[in-house]
């Protein structure tokens, strides 16, 4: 859900999300008389991975493992910039990265091309995964701030069409992932510090809702579940949520309520759903592994080896059937991308992909 | 009356530049192969084209995006105030605000504010000023705008420059004054007079009047009221600084990681690593290496000791040898922190302990010991980060006992000296904090900021206090040409920018002072070392005052982040040798002939 694209399935949702973006970058600006040019989606498709200690994002082939290009996101030479997460508009134009030290930025790229096309400083301590509105206008990323985990922190709010930062509200203890709804009406915040989850409305920002992520959790600043990322049901009712210090997933309604909590590896870090929201993947971190969890069942029916130090990132294609998972490798190791048939259960290929790789996001467009 | 040669009326024949220019795509904006997209077209445009301020100080203009496809982020750089005779005005500026636009889509514009900045004591005059808008550091529309100062004051009559001297070296500064008299024949204090040298690569004067020689031969200083002027000649000789070379001594690759900051104490150096080496075998920055160099030019590898880090970016020695401090970034735990290590036996270091509270998570950059005190650099560009105060009386149980942050930019190192702790805060420039000096009453547990100076453009990477000159020189590691800057600090409250050194075709990195014979050693990176005669009053441009002594690119070529070529990362001097480490190859050790 949240780290891929599929254009064919969204093909309203872009024509809608094509009018907003003139509409936000009109409202503002004056407009040309010939019109401007409209980026195009490129037709096939795509893997991206953030490689963390190399400041770039590599561009991958998801059918072999290839690199095919190395797009670097570095502003200051021998200082480390820090990729952490990429994401990719739900109309297949655009791809966002997110770059977390200096000064925090979120950078723009037209995906024709890999063409950079933006970038602004947010005005925050951080910054962590990117989530963006099915309209593709608005994205959130919180900023991950670690330095004072008792002290609430902040999202930032970035319009997309113009990279307008429209707010930065103090919404948790260490928010990590903010996700928006497929319905794009509620944001839900992964608060790792504060062992909460917090429901921001997606339009205004107000707070719909705040819940721990169970009876385990912490005082502020001290968690015991640290959750750091999470996803949203296809209908919208479910948000699942990865523990990383348990060592499992949760299942809640909307409103706080426990549906369910599954045992997967050690300390999970990011989680996805399939786009028929019936199968979780997990990327073990702790132990170098995916789980695979039956959401009706609340069972977790396979853990995959993966052979690559540290998982962190997950992209699934439109199937379901193959996830992409950025690995960090150690101070010793290097990052790695891995490519796993679900239905087997099996690598299909593992390629040594930069250092500290912490984000990926997969895109497919179909042709014309 | 007012005397006013240039006055407003004259403005209207100021010429302006106009203002468009477009990527090299405006020409070449289609695509052979109609099953391949267009290539975008981007041109940047002011409107309007030019600006004539008159006596205003604010205005507004739009820059227009007037191709085909977005652009960003778009940079907006004022260049030199200029005055009629092309010469730099200092003291003059122009700030533009938003100063950089994030993206800029098709077929839009966005809103600048342009604001004049000029001094009181500015000329009567027209001068000129040109607007970049930048994409990826290169000019892609320029704005001329161009103001006037009508300056109040008597009419001068007689104008005669005294002071100064008759004969001078390159890089000596004089100090010139005028006498002036105005039409009731009554001396006038203070007169407002704009200075020359002529020819004008011969050197410097700055609206003071004091003089730096650039050039051998016979210089003409002018000074100027209105109508009225005077002359005087001055001779200017050879600097006569020293010269010679560098010997490579000593180098023994290290292949497998990329090193960063070093120190040297004693018999022992000691090199940090960096970054993740991307080649077959490499590693991240996770080591420090312990060298025996008691035989100076030959150091031997005796220890090293493995930390939870992607960076060891920082290592330094307290002063009297017992105790070294390493920095932490990146860490697989995510708890970064600094390391600290007994140096009882400085060829094989014992780690009494890693502080890592939750305050240091985002990663120690740099770090500096005064005693019984380390400073903490913390990454981040939010109060939270910033400097951190560590009381490491007891080594085993550091505590932390103050921050600050200056706000605005991420710091990035720190120095500190005689109680003043001179940080260097990126775009917010060099912060001066009293931390036991006395100067604002502050103390370690107390920094007090005494003042600070932000230089626009200028990115404060580094910065080195020479207490006897009155001097902090700054380093800024992106911009090319690479510039180091010299503040005067003699009026601690009031820092200024006095002189510059300026290099082609690469950034400085760290630097040290051998402040005994007055000359700065420069890393810069793959322009390898330069030694500069920083000694004397330093004014206007060091590089034009034959003040350089030796340099060297000790490794093949210069290319950073690659198997082999010079990238200086800092020099050390130590018994006569400069130890230098290099991110591609390690440490060095050079012996200098002069």
């Amino acid at each position: 859900m949240g780290s891929s694209t599929d254009v064919l399935k969204r093909r309203a949702g872009v024509a809608l999300a094509a009018l907003a973006a003139l509409l936000a970058g009109c409202s503002s600006d004056s407009s040309q008389p010939n019109g401007p040019r409209s980026p195009n989606p490129v037709a096939g498709e795509r893997l991206y991975v953030t490689s963390g200690f190399t400041d770039e994002v590599l561009r991958i082939d998801p059918s072999d493992g290839s690199v095919v290009s190395r797009i670097p996101t570095e502003r200051r030479r021998d200082e480390v910039d820090e990729p952490h997460a990429v994401a990719v508009s739900p109309d297949g134009r655009h791809w966002y990265v997110s770059v977390a030290h200096g000064e925090p930025t979120l950078w723009k790229f037209e995906m024709d091309g890999d063409r950079l096309v933006g970038r602004v400083t947010l005005p925050t301590a951080g910054a962590a995964r990117i989530g963006i509105t099915p309209d593709g206008s608005r994205a959130f990323v919180p900023d991950y701030d670690r330095s004072r985990p008792a002290v609430p922190s902040r999202i930032a709010v970035v319009e997309l069409a113009d990279l307008s930062v429209i707010a930065t509200p103090v919404v948790c203890g260490g928010p990590h992932h903010a996700e928006v709804d497929p319905g794009g009406h509620l944001v839900a915040v992964a608060c790792s510090l504060s062992d909460e989850i917090v429901l921001l409305d997606a339009g205004t920002l107000e707070e719909r809702g705040r819940f721990f992520a169970g009876p385990e959790a912490g005082p502020p600043g001290q968690p015991a579940l640290k959750p750091l990322n999470l996803d949203w049901s296809p209908d919208g009712r479910t948000i699942w949520v990865g523990l990383h210090l348990a060592g499992s997933v949760r299942a809640f309604r909307v409103d706080g309520e426990i549906i369910g909590t599954v045992v997967v590896g050690n300390r999970p870090a990011q989680i996805a759903l399939t786009s028929d929201g019936g199968t979780l993947v997990v990327a073990n971190r702790g132990d170098a592994s995916l789980s695979l969890v039956d959401t009706g069942s609340l069972i977790e029916t396979a853990t995959i080896p993966l052979g690559a130090e540290h998982p962190h990132g997950i992209a699934l294609d439109a199937s379901g059937k193959r996830a992409f998972v950025s690995c960090e490798g150690t101070p010793q190791t290097s990052g790695h991308a891995v490519a796993v048939d679900l239905e087997s259960e099996s690598v299909l290929w593992s390629i040594e992909a930069g250092a500290y790789t912490l984000g990926a996001a997969y895109v497919s467009v179909a042709p014309e | 009356m007012k005397t006013n040669p240039h006055g407003s009326t004259s403005l209207m024949s100021v010429a302006v530049v106009a203002a468009v220019a477009c990527l090299t795509g405006c020409s070449d904006s289609g695509s052979s192969d109609p099953n391949q997209p267009a290539e975008p077209t981007i041109q940047l445009v002011f409107s309007p084209s030019s600006v004539s301020f008159g006596e205003d100080r604010i205005r507004a203009v739009e820059l227009q995006n007037t191709g085909d496809g977005a652009a960003g982020p778009v940079e907006l750089t004022a260049l030199e105030v200029i005055d009629n005779g092309g010469n730099a005005v200092p003291g003059a500026g122009l700030s533009v605000s938003p100063a950089a636009i994030p993206t800029l889509n098709a077929g839009t514009s966005r809103e600048l504010t342009l604001t004049l900045d000029v001094s009181e004591s500015a000329v009567s005059g027209d001068y000129q000023v040109t607007l970049e808008a930048r994409l990826d550091g290169q000019a892609e529309a320029s704005l001329g705008t161009s103001f006037s100062v009508v300056a109040s004051g008597p009419v001068i009559t007689t104008l005669e420059i005294t002071g100064g001297i008759a004969q001078a070296r390159q890089g000596e500064v004089v100090d010139f004054e005028v006498s002036a008299t105005d039409d009731q024949g009554q001396t006038v204090d203070d007169p407002v007079v704009t200075w020359r040298a002529e020819p004008p690569s011969a050197g410097l004067v700055t609206a003071d009047g004091e003089f730096v020689a650039y050039a051998v031969g016979t210089t003409r200083i002018i000074a100027r009221a209105g109508a009225i002027a005077d002359t005087v000649d001055i001779d200017v000789a050879d600097r006569g600084a020293p010269s010679g070379s560098f010997q490579v001594e000593w180098n023994d690759p290290i292949e497998f990681r990329y090193t960063s900051d070093h120190w040297e104490h004693g018999d022992a150096a000691y090199t940090g690593t960096w970054g993740c080496r991307q080649i077959a075998g490499g590693r991240c920055g996770d080591a420090l290496y312990v060298w025996d160099i008691t035989v100076r030019d030959a150091p031997v590898l005796t220890d090293s000791i493995k930390v939870d880090a992607r960076v060891v970016n920082d290592v330094k020695v307290r002063a009297d040898g017992t105790l070294a401090i390493i920095t932490h970034e990146a860490s697989n735990d995510g708890q970064n922190g600094i390391t600290l290590l007994d140096l009882a036996d400085p060829h094989h270091p014992v780690v009494i302990t890693r502080f890592a509270p939750p305050d240091l998570a985002p990663g120690i950059h740099n770090v500096w010991i005064d005693d019984d005190y380390a400073y903490l650099v913390v990454d981040g560009a939010v109060p939270s980060s910033g400097l951190r105060v560590l009381d490491i009386s007891d080594p085993a149980n550091p505590l932390i006992v103050a921050s600050f942050y200056g706000g605005g930019s991420f710091l990035h190192d720190v120095y500190v000296r005689d109680g003043l702790a001179f940080l260097s805060h990126w775009t917010r420039g060099l912060i001066v904090l009293d931390v036991g000096n006395g100067v604002a009453g502050g103390s370690p547990t107390n920094p007090t900021e005494v003042s600070r100076i932000a230089i626009p453009g200028y990115d404060v990477h580094n910065a080195w206090y020479w207490p006897d000159s009155g001097y902090v020189f700054l380093g800024d590691e992106i911009a090319v040409p690479g510039k180091v800057r010299v503040v005067d600090v003699s009026d601690l409250a009031a820092p200024r920018e006095v002189a510059s050194f300026t290099l082609a075709g690469a950034a400085p990195h760290n630097f040290w002072l051998d402040e005994t014979s007055g000359i700065a050693y420069f890393s810069w990176y793959e322009n390898g070392i330069h030694a500069v005669d920083v000694s004397g009053r330093l004014l206007g441009e060091l590089d034009k005052q034959a003040r350089q002594v030796a340099s060297i690119q000790y490794d093949v070529g210069g290319v950073c982040f690659a198997p082999s070529g010079t990238c200086s990362w800092a020099p050390q001097v130590h018994d006569g040798f400069i130890y230098v480490s290099d991110l591609n190859s390690g440490l060095w050790v050079l012996r200098p002939t002069f």
